[in-house]
């Protein structure tokens, strides 16, 4: 036996088990799985990927971010939880994609690599993050100037899974001491007067509504509940 | 081939009131039904100077809160139907008599289906529901991920659910192979519209008659009441001339209402409780009559129809919140939350009936000394009022 590395296997076994059932369309993370083209199509229809830098901000276990990796983007994920980074980060070993996995809030990355992206995806977080506007600044720092930007809000919600499930470690990291439940719907209104202020122009707004006896998920007109917008970053 | 979310067979006030209910969440169904379309259909026609019709439903305050939800306007009711502020119910010899406050309507069924119709014709519902008359259900599959139905027209469409409305004759159930229990009575309703001497004051009666139950709903004019009679006699009440009813049904309103002193066409159909073994099969779900018939007698059959499907849609509008649920799943919580509250509303409905059936002379005792009883017992009294208020 080694001792050269400093791991304890029940939590690598903890890690693989996540990371299994992460990445496992039929378990608790479904619904992820059942979004996932959708939004992913959306991006690829909007905006050119191959070749070009990419930003996933809230990447948590890497399903969009492998998807835009293989879509040949040179593709960065952050998020602030260790759990999902490191289901990424496993994940990332099976799939042989290189993607670049940080943890790091929107905020310091924006001011560590200002004007580098020429797309930033920030999808199902915003309405998790005490301050959105916060986020949406940082974005605009970190695209170049006419870069893309989608932003997706889901009310009823994947992502509310993934906070039940990954717990509390991901809650105290995203959100500061002494605040909790910041699941709130921002209405397109207010998402897009953000926006203006940080010199965005949206190019469109889709509702993304989930069928409960089909059970799939569907762009529509409907934006009262999920929806995706894209944006693009003109400073000037 | 077509497809839908979901297939509703049976365009009633129960399958519309479903359609409404799924469409407002935002699903696209097709309703269908082998009467004729709506403006087709026979509404009222001119009974004793008015337009008034004797088939009508008693709606309790939780079908109502309903309907509104659905986009029933609220003034609708006072509009079209009669607020009641309490029933009467005693026993046809006089000898005891129970009065328990009320709240509700009694309605004319012709006019609540035009409400629901007419909801149905908001633009984002229109566009979203698909309605078709004269068409029947003739053979249905189904597998985990879709319900094939097969119509009289020949054609077969393809559904994520399919919802049985089609009342007590339901061709959807016989077609699932779901049995029903049923309980026949000797007994067959007769109903007519009657005008009585003394005004009703908004209240609804019944008479345990030697015939068997005689109610009087009350109508919006203030002498006029639907007389729901559940007799023995029934063909021969039919058959004989309209002084003769009226002086028989006078024998049992003259306390109250005074005597019946106009009547008009008279209608009669036939009596029996039945209820469904189970309401889910598969993707597929039965509601209303389809899954249970009571007798009128407590007025509950549309109250709890309504309640199936307000439970039927929040089982569905819930897998929006856990998406790792299957349908079958909420359709099977569905029939735990509905069974079990409609066979005691028909157990119940079932043993009014027979206490109040037999001649015998002694249970007649027993019964007036226990409404005398039961009208002195304020909790019991209230707790049989929010029963009919639909608050079990």
């Amino acid at each position: 036996m080694t001792t050269a590395e400093n791991v304890d296997p029940i939590e690598i076994q903890k890690f693989e088990d996540m990371a299994r059932r992460w990445w496992d369309p039929d378990s608790e993370f479904k619904p992820l799985h059942a979004i996932n083209p959708l939004r992913m199509h959306y991006i690829a229809e909007r905006a050119t990927l191959a070749g070009k830098r990419v930003l996933d901000i809230g990447c948590g276990g890497g399903l969009l971010t492998e998807a835009l990796a293989t879509a040949e983007a040179s593709v960065t994920g952050i998020d602030m939880g260790t759990l999902p980074l490191q289901v990424a980060k496993l994940h990332q070993h099976e799939s042989n994609l290189e993607i670049e996995y940080l943890q790091s809030t929107a905020e310091d990355y924006a001011e560590q690599h200002p004007g580098t992206f020429d797309v930033v995806t920030c999808l199902e977080m915003l309405e998790h993050v005490p301050d959105p506007d916060s986020i949406i600044n940082a974005c605009g720092k970190l695209l170049k100037p006419g870069g893309d930007l989608f932003l997706s809000t889901i009310n009823r919600n994947p992502k509310s899974y993934l906070f039940a499930i990954v717990g509390a470690e991901y809650f105290l990291r995203l959100l500061p001491r002494g605040t909790h439940d910041y699941q709130k719907f921002i209405r397109p209104s207010e998402l897009a007067s953000s926006l203006r202020t940080h010199q965005f122009d949206l190019q469109n707004l889709v509702g993304m509504t989930y069928n409960p006896i089909t059970q799939h998920y569907a762009l529509s007109g409907d934006t009262q509940v999920n929806y995706l917008m894209h944006a693009r970053y003109e400073p000037f | 081939m077509a497809r839908y979310d979901f297939v509703i067979a049976g365009a009633g006030l129960v399958g519309l009131s479903a359609a409404l209910a799924l469409t407002r969440q935002g699903l696209k169904g097709l309703i269908f039904d082998h009467g004729l379309a709506p403006s087709a259909a026979s509404g009222a026609t001119q009974v004793l100077g008015l337009d008034r019709s004797p088939r009508v439903s008693a709606i309790n305050p939780a079908s109502v809160k309903f309907l509104t939800q659905l986009g029933v306007a609220p003034a609708f009711f006072d509009q079209a139907g009669c607020s009641v502020s309490g029933m009467t119910v005693w026993d046809g010899d006089g000898s005891g008599e129970l009065s328990l406050p009320s709240a509700g309507y009694i309605i004319e069924n012709h006019r609540l289906l035009n409400a629901l119709f007419n909801a149905l014709g908001q633009p984002s519902i229109a566009e979203a529901l698909t309605q078709q008359f004269e068409v029947g259900i003739v053979d249905l599959q189904q597998d985990d991920e879709t319900v094939s139905i097969t119509l009289t027209t020949g054609e077969t469409i393809q559904s994520g659910l399919l919802i049985g409305a089609d009342g007590s004759a339901s061709r959807t159930r016989d077609l699932l192979g779901i049995q029903s229990v049923a309980w026949r009575y000797d007994q067959t309703a007769l109903v007519c519209v009657s005008e009585t001497a003394l005004p009703h004051q908004g209240i609804a009666r019944q008479s345990f008659t030697p015939e068997g139950p005689l109610a009087f709903l009350p109508l919006p004019e203030p002498n006029h009441s639907v007389l729901v009679w559940s007799s023995t006699q029934a063909q021969a009440q039919l058959h004989c001339s309209e002084k003769e009813f009226a002086a028989m049904a006078s024998v049992h309103s003259a306390r109250p209402l005074g005597p019946v002193t106009a009547i008009g066409a008279r209608a009669v159909f036939p009596l029996q409780q039945q209820h469904a073994i189970r309401y889910a099969k598969g993707r597929s779900v039965l509601v209303g009559d389809a899954a249970h018939s009571i007798h009128p007698l407590a007025g509950q059959g549309l109250n709890l129809g309504f309640a199936d499907v307000v439970s039927l849609s929040q089982a569905i509008e819930n897998l929006r919140l856990d998406q790792r649920q299957s349908l079958s799943e909420a359709l099977r919580r569905y029939e735990a939350q509905r069974r079990p509250v409609n066979l005691r509303m028909t157990a119940a409905t079932d043993l009014l009936k027979r206490v109040f059936d037999p001649p015998s002379p002694l249970l007649r005792l027993a019964r007036s000394t226990g409404m005398r009883w039961l009208q002195n017992q304020t909790r019991l009294k209230q707790a049989l009022s929010l029963a009919a208020a639909g608050h079990l």
